[in-house]
C-alpha cells in the first residue's frame, strides 16, 4: 500500500517535471532592457586588493 | 496429590529458611537463594557452598518463575547468571526449563533477546579467531566476529552447575544473523550452542510482559537488518522512478544541446561599438533557444547587454557578466567566477534574427578597460533543459539508495567491536 503511495507520488513528480521541462518554466531569462549596474570581483577585492591599493 | 507434588517442589534454605521453589528438573546442580546469597548444592543435601552477601539484583524484564511459549514450546524461568567482559559490559542469561525440551539460555543484552541452546553441531573445521573467518554447522554458514573472556558477576535461582561469581569462560561468537554460534571454553571443556535473536515484542508477548520493550540504542551482532516499511515502499517506488529519469537526462544529455543557429566571435573593440552578428533562422518559435557567450578573461570583468532583433524590432533584450578571477595566497590557490554564462530565450515567430551586443569591462578591480579577449557567441535552438529530471533524479534515486545506505549503516555498527572504538 505504501509502495502504490510513492508510487503515485513519484509519477506525479515524474508529469511535473516533464510539464515543467517541455514549458521550460523557470529556464527563460526575463527581458531587460539595459544592466543597472557594473559589477565587478567582490571577492577579489579583498585578495587582490585593488581597491585598498588605490586609496 | 497436588499437594504432595508442590511440597517436593518446594524446599527452606539451608541457610535462611526462605521458601525456595525448585522447578528445574533433575540436572539442576545448585540453587542460589535470592534471599540470602546462599549457594545450595542440590547434589549435597542443599549444603551451603558459597554465600554472596549485600547483591542486588540486576534489573530486568523477566524474572525467575516467569512461564512463556519460545517456539511453541512453554519454559519457565529457573535460574539467571549475570556476565560481564573484559569492558565490563553487563548481561543477564536467564536458565530455561521445559520439562518436554529441557535447559535453554534467554539472553537479556540491554534490551536485545537471545534464545539459546547447547548443540552438538560441531563447526566443519577448526573454528579459528581470525575475524570475519567463515565455517559451516547446522546448515548456516557463521563469520567470526571476535573471542573474548566473560566472568560471571551475580547468580540466582537454579543452574546445572554450581556457578561461583568470579568464575571465567573464553567464549568465540560467530554470526549468521538471526543466529549466533558460540564457541564456549572452561579448561580443557568446549561446549558449542546456536542462538537466535529474537524480536523483543516476541519475547514481552511470550511472557505475558505488559508494556513496551524498552528502546535498543546499541545493534546486536546477531541482530537480523529489520528495514523501515516506509523506506522499503520509497526504495521499490525509487527502482521504478530512478532509472525513467536517468534515460531522460542521458537523452537530454546527448540530444538536448540542440542545433547551432549561430556561431561567432566579437572583439572588445566591436562590441564596445555595438556589434551586430549575422543573421541567424529560428525554425519554430516554441523551440527553447540557448545564448552561450564565453571569453577566456583572466583577472577581469565583462558585462555584455544583447538584444535579439528581427527585421522590424527589438524583441528580447538580456545582460550577462563574465568575469573570472584567480590567484594565490595564504598558500592556496583559489577562484572565483566563471568564463561563460548562458541564457535561454524564445522567440515570438519563426523567422530571421540577429543578435546586437554591447559590452564594457575591466581588468583587476578598478580597471575599466577591457581584457583584449574576444567574446565568443554561440545561438542553438531546440535546446532541452533537463534540470527537474537531474532534481527528480537525484530525489528519486536518494529513495531507491536510502534503505541500502541504512542497511550498510547497521553492518557497520553490528561489527564495531571495543577494540574498533580504541582505535
Amino acid at each position: 500500500m505504501m509502495t502504490k503511495i510513492f508510487i503515485v507520488v513519484f509519477g506525479a513528480m515524474t508529469l511535473t517535471a516533464t510539464y515543467l521541462t517541455a514549458t521550460d518554466v523557470g529556464v527563460m531569462e526575463p527581458s531587460i532592457k539595459k544592466h543597472s549596474v557594473r559589477q565587478g570581483s567582490v571577492y577579489s577585492r579583498s585578495r587582490v586588493g585593488g581597491y585598498r591599493r588605490g586609496k | 496429590m497436588a499437594e504432595a507434588e508442590a511440597k517436593l517442589h518446594t524446599i527452606k534454605c539451608t541457610q535462611c529458611a526462605a521458601p525456595l521453589t525448585l522447578k528445574g528438573g533433575h540436572q539442576v546442580r545448585s540453587i542460589t537463594c535470592g534471599y540470602c546469597g546462599s549457594v545450595l548444592d542440590t547434589k549435597e543435601e542443599f549444603k551451603v557452598v558459597k554465600q554472596y552477601l549485600d547483591r542486588k539484583r540486576p534489573p530486568s524484564v523477566l524474572e525467575l518463575g516467569m512461564t512463556g511459549k519460545i517456539h511453541g514450546v512453554e519454559f519457565t524461568i529457573i535460574g539467571v547468571v549475570q556476565f560481564q567482559d573484559d569492558e565490563y559490559a553487563r548481561w543477564l542469561e536467564f536458565l530455561l526449563f521445559s520439562p518436554t525440551h529441557g535447559y535453554a539460555w534467554l539472553e537479556d543484552d540491554a534490551g536485545h533477546f537471545i534464545f539459546t541452546r547447547r548443540v552438538r553441531d560441531l563447526p566443519d573445521k577448526p573454528v579459528s579467531a581470525q575475524r570475519k573467518s567463515s565455517f559451516k554447522a547446522r546448515r548456516h554458514t557463521f563469520k567470526v566476529l571476535e573471542e573474548y573472556t566473560i566472568s560471571i558477576s551475580y547468580v540466582e535461582g537454579e543452574l546445572t552447575w554450581v556457578a561461583e561469581v568470579g568464575d571465567k569462560v573464553r567464549l568465540l561468537d560467530a554470526i549468521d544473523p538471526p543466529f549466533i554460534y558460540t564457541v564456549e571454553k572452561t579448561g580443557t571443556e568446549e561446549e558449542y550452542s546456536i542462538g537466535e535473536y529474537l524480536q523483543p515484542e516476541a519475547v514481552h508477548e511470550a511472557f505475558s510482559i505488559d508494556f513496551e520493550p524498552k528502546k535498543r540504542y546499541t545493534v546486536h551482532p546477531a541482530q537480523p537488518y529489520i528495514p523501515n516499511p516506509m523506506l522499503v515502499a520509497m526504495s521499490q517506488a525509487g527502482k521504478y522512478f530512478a532509472p525513467l529519469a536517468l534515460v531522460i537526462v542521458i537523452y537530454a544529455f546527448f540530444f538536448g544541446s540542440g542545433e547551432t543557429l549561430l556561431r561567432g566571435s566579437v572583439t572588445p573593440v566591436q562590441f564596445i561599438a555595438g556589434a551586430q552578428s549575422a543573421p541567424f533562422e529560428v525554425k519554430n518559435k516554441d523551440s527553447l533557444l540557448a545564448l552561450h557567450l564565453s571569453s577566456p578573461l583572466k583577472n577581469a570583468w565583462a558585462w555584455f547587454d544583447v538584444t535579439v532583433r528581427n527585421e522590424q524590432r527589438e524583441i528580447f533584450s538580456l545582460s550577462k557578466q563574465i568575469s573570472y578571477y584567480s590567484g594565490y595566497s595564504g598558500g592556496e590557490h583559489w577562484s572565483e567566477g566563471s568564463q561563460s554564462t548562458r541564457a535561454y530565450f524564445k522567440v515570438p515567430a519563426a523567422g530571421k534574427y540577429t543578435l546586437l551586443v554591447t559590452g564594457e569591462g575591466g581588468t583587476g578591480s578598478r580597471g575599466t578597460k577591457p581584457q583584449q579577449k574576444a567574446l565568443n557567441v554561440t545561438v542553438k535552438e531546440g535546446v532541452i533543459v533537463s534540470r527537474y529530471f537531474v532534481i527528480l533524479l537525484a530525489l528519486t534515486m536518494t529513495a531507491f539508495l536510502w534503505r541500502y545506505i541504512m542497511r550498510w549503516r547497521f553492518e557497520a555498527r553490528r561489527w564495531e567491536t571495543d577494540e574498533d572504538d580504541d582505535d
